[in-house]
């Protein structure tokens, strides 16, 4: 099903076009623009305070962009409320994961859930989630906020999948984890990619981002400075490390 | 401009005796002006400070019942007002120490239990305070001959002593110390980090707010020759914050003109509509749709608008 | 002597190292930059600094002063002055008001309560001078509501200047800054003399690392690079923590 639509003319998943985006009167966003093709994933690179968070929140209706476009599969959404937006199939893992710590795993996975905007079948229920994560489904009894911080994303990632969206945007999953972890996050995020999810992967981590991505954005003080497929950069580039390090 | 409006008021307001028509008129104009000062003391705190108190009630009724002790003891006049101020002073610093541990909605309800206390005493310690039934006194000061005894003489004095309290309020407010104690309103910490003693600034607003609640419950107490739990209860502090909220916090018009608002409603309105306390509130709430900022600001907010067109 | 040192500074919120045996010092009139990533734990340092927040262990000392068990309020006395991230100031009040309360904050007329404020001629003069400083004077009567956030920017090193201090900390200058208003307080943080030692925690790199003599990187609480711009840029652990080498 998801080789068919992508043999045909690869669709433009989300498109962010000019954003400018302000905090009260700080002005965060400056003509921020990015594109994620179907089923592909884009790494969104940069360092603290450069506007990824923010550029999240403008997508899922969070921070309402001043100028600028938001669309979803060409259906524009820029300033809608964040509901109408995720009804459209977008999923946010947000930063910190974020889970209901007073909810069990089962409860965690049960409020979010969604059926697919086109009527299809759900590709995402509590059983295929659990069969994802086998170690949320040892633990659907148990609440979430007693769980581990790998298992919390694993959960964070499994309330997103939920909502059976075509859109997954992934704020920093791997911030706070060890490596071990990291490893099963970043294999977890490559399964989904492989099933045709068109994912944005936000890190300040950027050999992770390398790894995985197909397109690189990388923002700097609220400005697009990079915007390249990653094929065609290295992650040690002289460029790049102005962006992202000391330099 | 504002000059010549300020003399006119004070003509109008000394002049009051002469044209409100009655007695009965005469001491309502008296409750106006000493409700003025108890507003305009517990506005030092909720308006100037940023500390919403529900327990100034407490303050002014210690001063009261001190005062009626004082006097049945057989003192004189002066000795009342320097003992009730004393102890009210006492009583405003041990509040404040409590109800300064909190802040927010912690600094309100630690005011509300303190009030609550002052009420429960004199409703319960009756060996003292004749619980429910009150303490009367009997005649008023006299100073420098003046007999305060009449309805107008009374008037006077009381229209004195708010004179007194409305320019000691502005000259509060103009000076460097008021600046501070609204500085710890809107930037805590900010004044911290600016060298400010915090801690020291509300608790010296604390006495000042409790000084000018005392006042008035000493006036309340002349007036009245009565003071009962009744004017210590939680419904007696809540009004006086309504007061404050009603007219506009933060301004020296604001808490008189919501003292007018609430002491006309209650004596005059009563008379006419016999739900005045229905009308009392919706009065609050059209206040609070209309003017959430108050009477007084909200009025020359709306004058503007009237006067330029433009939108309010 | 150092203008400011940090010694063995240790702070946990719960089960959480904030601050993990931090040791810092600063040379008088030096311009130190604290950069990490998030929750690295600068924000928290500059509260121990100030006294805002209380030490679980280590020392923080001003001239060789220890000032660890000086209250927060004492320590601007001292010649301590921050700026927060997020803007702090006095929005009811006008520019020149602003500052004027900051230069009370040192002065013993803060405690006057007969006199008027707008009366005090020599503390309101050097108020103007100040916004004068941060070229702010011809907005001084403007309240603070009716200007830019730039200009707030500024109006917030122009609180922190007022008090004279010896040590500065700047807390993101920077932050939300258009490129015009990020050049405007560079050079007005390039103008502050020796005589006021600077550390700015900064993400901005285009603008910080040309300020910065020394830098210090914090990591989960922990300083683990120090040295000038050329020896942290080459050092392995910088490229780890911000590349993922």
């Amino acid at each position: 099903m998801a080789s068919e639509e992508r043999a045909a003319a690869p669709e433009v998943a989300l498109a962010l076009t000019e954003i400018d985006a302000f905090y009260g009167d700080s002005h965060v966003l400056h003509g921020v623009s990015l594109r994620l093709g179907e089923g592909r994933l884009l790494g969104l690179l940069g360092r603290n305070g450069a506007g990824k968070s923010t550029s999240l929140g403008v997508t899922v209706g969070l921070v309402p962009p001043r100028h600028g476009t938001v669309t979803v599969f060409g259906r524009p959404l820029g300033g809608r409320p964040p509901e109408v937006i995720a009804a459209h199939g977008v999923a946010l893992v947000p930063q910190g994961r974020r889970v209901f710590r007073s909810l069990t795993v089962r409860e965690n996975l049960a409020v979010a859930a969604r059926r697919p905007r086109d009527g299809a079948p759900p590709s995402w229920t509590l059983e295929t989630v659990c069969a994802l994560f086998p170690r949320l489904a040892e633990r659907q009894k148990q609440m979430a906020g007693s769980l581990s911080g790998g298992e919390q994303q694993m959960l964070a990632i499994g309330r997103a999948l939920m909502s059976n969206p075509r859109v997954l945007l992934m704020d920093e999953p791997s911030e706070g984890l060890a490596p071990q972890i990291v490893a099963e996050v970043m294999a977890t995020i490559r399964r989904l990619k492989a099933q045709g999810l068109s994912i944005v992967l936000v890190e300040q981590n950027a050999k992770l981002v390398f790894d995985v991505a197909d397109d690189i954005v990388i923002l700097n003080s609220g400005r697009v400075v990079v915007d390249a497929p990653a094929a065609t950069l290295q992650a040690d580039d002289i460029d790049l490390r102005q962006h992202l390090g000391i330099y | 401009m504002k000059r010549i409006a300020l003399g006119l008021a004070l003509v109008a307001l000394a002049t009051v005796p002469l044209w409100v028509g009655g007695t009965y008129y005469v001491n309502i104009a008296s409750q106006i002006l000493f409700y003025a000062i108890f507003a305009l003391g517990v506005n030092v705190l909720a308006g100037y400070a940023g500390l919403v108190s529900l327990g100034h009630a407490g303050l002014f009724g210690i001063a009261a019942y001190t005062g009626a002790k004082i006097l049945g003891a057989g003192f004189g006049h002066l000795s009342v007002a320097v003992a009730a101020f004393a102890v009210t002073l006492g009583v405003s610093a041990v509040f404040a120490v409590l109800a300064l541990r909190g802040t927010g909605l912690g600094f309100v309800m630690i005011t509300v239990a303190l009030g609550q206390i002052v009420w429960g005493v004199a409703y319960r310690w009756i060996s003292i305070t004749n619980g429910d039934n009150g303490v009367t006194i009997s005649g008023r000061p006299a100073p420098l001959g003046l007999s305060l005894a009449s309805p107008r003489g009374f008037y006077w004095a009381t229209l004195a002593v708010f004179l007194v309290a409305v320019a000691s309020m502005a000259v509060f407010v103009a000076s460097p110390f008021g600046a501070s104690v609204r500085g710890t309103r809107d930037q805590p910490r900010r004044m911290n980090a600016l060298g400010y003693n915090v801690w020291m600034i509300r608790f010296l607003a604390f006495l000042l707010s409790g000084f000018w609640s005392g006042v008035a419950g000493l006036l309340f107490l002349y007036y009245n020759q009565f003071i009962s739990p009744q004017a210590v209860a939680l419904t007696a502090s809540a009004e006086a914050l309504l007061m404050v909220i009603s007219g506009g916090t933060a301004t020296l018009l604001g808490p008189i003109a919501g003292a007018a608002l609430v002491v006309i409603m209650k004596n005059v309105a009563s008379a006419y509509i016999e739900r005045w306390n229905f009308v009392l509130g919706a009065i609050f709430v059209v206040i609070v749709v209309f003017m959430p900022e108050g009477l007084v600001p909200g009025t020359v907010r709306l004058a503007r608008w009237a006067v330029s067109g433009r939108a309010p | 002597m150092s203008a400011l040192a940090v010694r063995a500074l240790d702070k946990s919120f719960g089960g959480l190292r904030v601050t993990a045996d931090v040791s810092l010092a600063v040379e008088p009139g030096e311009r130190r930059l604290i950069i990490g990533p998030n929750g690295a734990g600068k924000t928290t340092l500059f509260n121990l600094i100030t006294g805002e927040l209380a030490p679980d262990r280590g020392t923080v000392t001003l001239f060789d002063r220890d000032i660890t068990r000086t209250p927060s309020r004492r320590r601007p006395h001292l010649g301590i002055a921050r700026t927060y991230q997020i803007i702090t100031l006095f929005p009811r009040d006008t520019l020149l008001r602003n500052v004027t309360l900051s230069l009370l904050g040192l002065s013993p007329q803060r405690w006057n309560p007969l006199a008027r404020l707008d009366g005090q001629r020599a503390l309101i003069g050097r108020a103007r001078e100040v916004l004068e400083r941060v070229s702010l004077g011809q907005l001084a009567e403007r309240p603070l509501g009716q200007t830019s956030y730039g200009e707030r920017r500024r109006v917030e090193i122009a609180m922190a200047l007022a008090q004279n201090p010896r040590v500065l900390l700047l807390d993101e200058p920077f932050a939300g800054l258009s490129i015009e208003e990020r050049r405007d307080v560079l050079r007005l943080v390039g103008s502050i003399p020796r005589s006021v030692t600077i550390v700015m925690i900064e993400h901005d790199m285009d603008v910080a690392l040309d300020f910065a003599e020394r830098i210090t990187v914090l990591h989960f609480g922990e300083v683990v690079v120090e040295g000038t711009r050329a020896e942290v840029v080459a050092h392995p652990k910088t490229r780890e923590i911000y590349l993922g080498e």
